[in-house]
């Protein structure tokens, strides 16, 4: 077991500020088979909170409205998480969401071509040796590399480009085992990395579910099943359902954003 | 079902009058024909002066219309109308309490009753409602379920409406004319009263609140705006019920509720009478696109800090596809057999049966399955060649988006023609007000007549006209 320390800080910076905003944020982490939330924070500059509540994925959701014509937004967490290492395995649960959801595809992993060959060069069902092959296959398709695909670059898309980050991994994941049929779904969190790096991004990996053993995680870009390193923070069909951060800005002229996440052991 | 023989409310098989039909026939022969003729057009007169108009979408840009009224009355006994009452009050409760199942454990998919295929890729199918509770278990707050006749002792069911019913301004705008043209009529004849549904909905939405709410509860009408086909009806209704006609941007949300701005600052709104579609209520959690609808909302409700009425996701209980299912839904959930029929429908979707709808095409009514306000529709026997080849192109290449009814003799009522009187299919569209406490419904409803000879479309959409519609008392 790990015990983890997040802190993740966003900042937006507005040329001109925001007539008015609502944003829904999916950063708060939730207890489950593998980790625990002992604390979390969220603190606002810029804005102020609306209401909490939990989406039909039981993802924990700020609403949050934007003050209108600030100049920076800064949405800040801090928490920490106990972490279990179980192979990736999260087993069964609880959920308002009928397994056959997650073995529908969505505009982002919708299939061509490509994932459809892919696919089809894998027997994938129960073995969990065949996903590792699935994620050895999208590696040797597929380079790690910043800035050539974004959020709504489909699975096939990146598969053709060549490249892509841990997102695009996760979707053409998912298109692969929901074209053999298995529910699968997308899942956004955080992961430790070595020598207290500073991070840009949260991370991305999927799950699918298997008989016998229920929702096993496949971290696609890092080709492992993930371990104490890993706080599930969302899920979804796909990143539009888990984004970490979604909403309706009006009037919003050049915003740059940055983002820091340090994940620690204590 | 008899097909091809028509049935008239007034004169049944031909020789005899009807009972419930006897004071009209004698006031309409005691009046002279052309004093009824100038009261039927004071009559649309007056509907017009009212600005009781309609948008028909896809015709000239906005052109407004009005929808022609007659006034001959449609009559219904207090017999036929508690019997058809008892089946529509067993068909809500089940089309509410198949919505919950949908919404929570889909039992009836797991039961084998409803193919999977139903909800997948249905675009009717909101996953945002998933383990919702919805106010009250209320998500048909109100129903609009069309019926029709076709003998004496033969109503079916043609379609619910559970997403956004309308028409029932026509409703009260009819009785409201027919009283003020023909007083006498309302003094020889015991017909029941319609005039409280605006209070009698506004009853029912007020007993189905968020448990946030307060004392003194507030509701306002949601309504897309001025462009909309039922404009008229959400101000009409707004007006009637006393509460704000508000579009979405006079809604917020505001620390955390949904709000109202007013002259005095913002409102707490506890009760949203939606007449929006789902699609564009809220950008942040359906279509980002939409600027009619209220950013957030949707969050509230999730937070059971609101209702919404009819509930989002209604739509996956009235669409033609799922009527087919009908039957079995009522049974899943009432344990009873349906008091109320449905047409034979044949689903486009399975091989056999879009078979036997291509070879029978000619007797056949084709719909589209999302569709709505007879819309899209082929009518087979009275279609051109052209419409017939183009619907078979459209059946062969999407099937799916498809089904198939016979081509039913609704039952005709006579209606003042500039030729006198003339026999005219109608049908009826009762309102079915629900709440957590009783299952409330006006007595009567919409009748809607096909103004041209043989016509068998009775949409407003598409040149269908009304009638005021008399539940006599018992």
């Amino acid at each position: 077991m790990k015990k983890l320390n997040v802190s993740h800080k966003t900042k937006y910076s507005f040329e001109a500020g925001p007539l008015s905003g609502l944003q829904q944020i999916k950063k708060t982490p939730f207890s489950d088979s593998c980790q625990k939330v002992v604390n979390w924070s969220l603190s606002l500059t810029g804005a102020k909170e609306e209401l909490t509540f939990t989406d039909s994925f039981n993802n924990n959701v700020n609403l949050i409205r934007i003050e209108p014509g600030i100049k920076d937004l800064v949405i800040e967490c801090e928490g920490h998480v106990e972490v279990t290492d179980r192979s990736g395995i999260l087993g069964y649960e609880t959920s308002n969401i009928p397994l056959w959801v997650w073995t529908e595809q969505t505009n982002l992993s919708k299939p061509g071509p490509g994932i459809r060959k892919l696919a089809k060069s894998l027997p994938l069902k129960d073995d969990i040796s065949d996903f590792h092959t699935l994620m050895e296959l999208i590696n040797s398709s597929l380079e790690f590399q910043k800035n050539t695909t974004d959020v709504e670059t489909t699975a096939e898309e990146a598969l053709k480009k060549g490249s892509g980050v841990c997102q695009d991994f996760t979707n053409i994941f998912i298109a692969c085992c929901r074209l053999h049929g298995l529910p699968a779904r997308y899942v956004s969190g955080f992961l430790l990395l070595e020598n207290k790096q500073i991070q840009e991004a949260m991370h991305a990996w999927a799950e699918v579910f298997v008989d016998g053993l229920g929702w096993v995680g496949f971290d696609t870009a890092n080709k492992i099943s993930p371990d104490d390193r890993y706080i599930r923070v969302a899920i979804g069909r796909d990143y539009s359902d888990a984004a970490p951060i979604k909403g309706v800005t009006l009037g919003v002229q050049h915003e740059c954003l940055s983002v820091s996440i340090l994940i620690s052991e204590q | 079902m008899k097909v091809g023989t028509v049935f008239d409310e007034m004169w049944a098989d031909g020789s005899s009058i009807r009972r419930p039909y006897k004071n009209i026939k004698t006031w309409l022969d005691g009046e002279e024909r052309s004093s009824l003729k100038a009261k039927r057009r004071d009559a649309n007169d007056l509907f017009r002066l009212t600005g009781i108009t309609f948008n028909v979408y896809g015709s000239e840009e906005g052109e407004e219309r009005l929808i022609p009224f007659d006034i001959v009355p449609r009559v219904l006994t207090s017999n036929e109308w508690t019997k058809i009452c008892k089946g529509l009050e067993q068909r809500v409760r089940a089309i509410n309490a198949f919505l919950y199942d949908i919404y929570h454990d889909q039992e009836i998919v797991k039961a084998g009753v409803l193919p999977l295929e139903m909800l997948k890729n249905n675009p009717a199918f909101l996953l945002q409602m998933m383990g919702v509770n919805p106010p009250g278990q209320i998500y048909t707050h109100i129903s609009g379920v069309d019926i029709i006749r076709t003998a004496e002792n033969e109503f079916y069911v043609l379609e619910d409406n559970v997403r956004t019913p309308s028409g029932v301004s026509y409703m009260l705008e009819n009785r409201e004319t027919m009283l003020q043209m023909f007083p006498e009529l309302f003094t020889k004849n015991r017909v029941q009263p319609i005039q409280n549904y605006p209070q009698e909905l506004l009853y029912s939405l007020k007993h189905t609140l968020p448990e946030t709410a307060e004392n003194k509860p507030t509701v306002c009408l949601l309504t897309p705006g001025l462009y909309n086909s039922a404009y008229f009806e959400h101000a009409f209704l707004a007006d009637q019920m006393g509460i704000e006609l508000v579009q979405g941007n006079d809604l917020k949300v505001v620390d955390g509720f949904l709000a109202m701005r007013t002259t005095q600052g913002h409102r707490k709104v506890d009760v949203v009478y939606k007449r929006l579609d789902d699609e564009f209520l809220d950008p942040l959690n359906f279509n980002e696109k939409s600027s009619l609808g209220v950013p957030g909302l949707f969050d509230v409700y999730r937070k059971g800090r609101v209702t919404i009425a009819n509930a989002p996701g209604t739509g996956i209980a009235d669409d033609k596809a799922m009527y087919s299912f009908m039957p079995e839904i009522v049974q899943f959930y009432s344990g009873e057999f349906p008091l109320l029929q449905n047409v034979p429908t044949w689903r486009c979707a399975i091989k056999d049966q879009l078979n036997y709808v291509l070879d029978n095409i000619h007797e056949l009514v084709i719909k589209r399955v999302h569709g709505s306000g007879g819309y899209g529709m082929l009518i087979g026997p009275t279609a051109t060649k052209k419409d017939i080849a183009n619907f078979r192109r459209k059946l062969l290449s999407t099937p799916q988006d498809y089904i198939a009814q016979p081509t039913l003799s609704l039952s005709t009522v006579p209606i003042l023609t500039s030729k006198g009187f003339a026999p005219r299919h109608v049908d009826l569209r009762p309102f079915v007000q629900m709440s957590p406490e009783k299952i409330n419904i006006v007595p009567g409803g919409l009748t809607r007549v096909a103004m041209s000879k043989g016509s068998l479309v009775v949409n407003s959409s598409q040149g269908g006209g009304t009638k005021d519609t008399w539940v006599l008392e018992n």
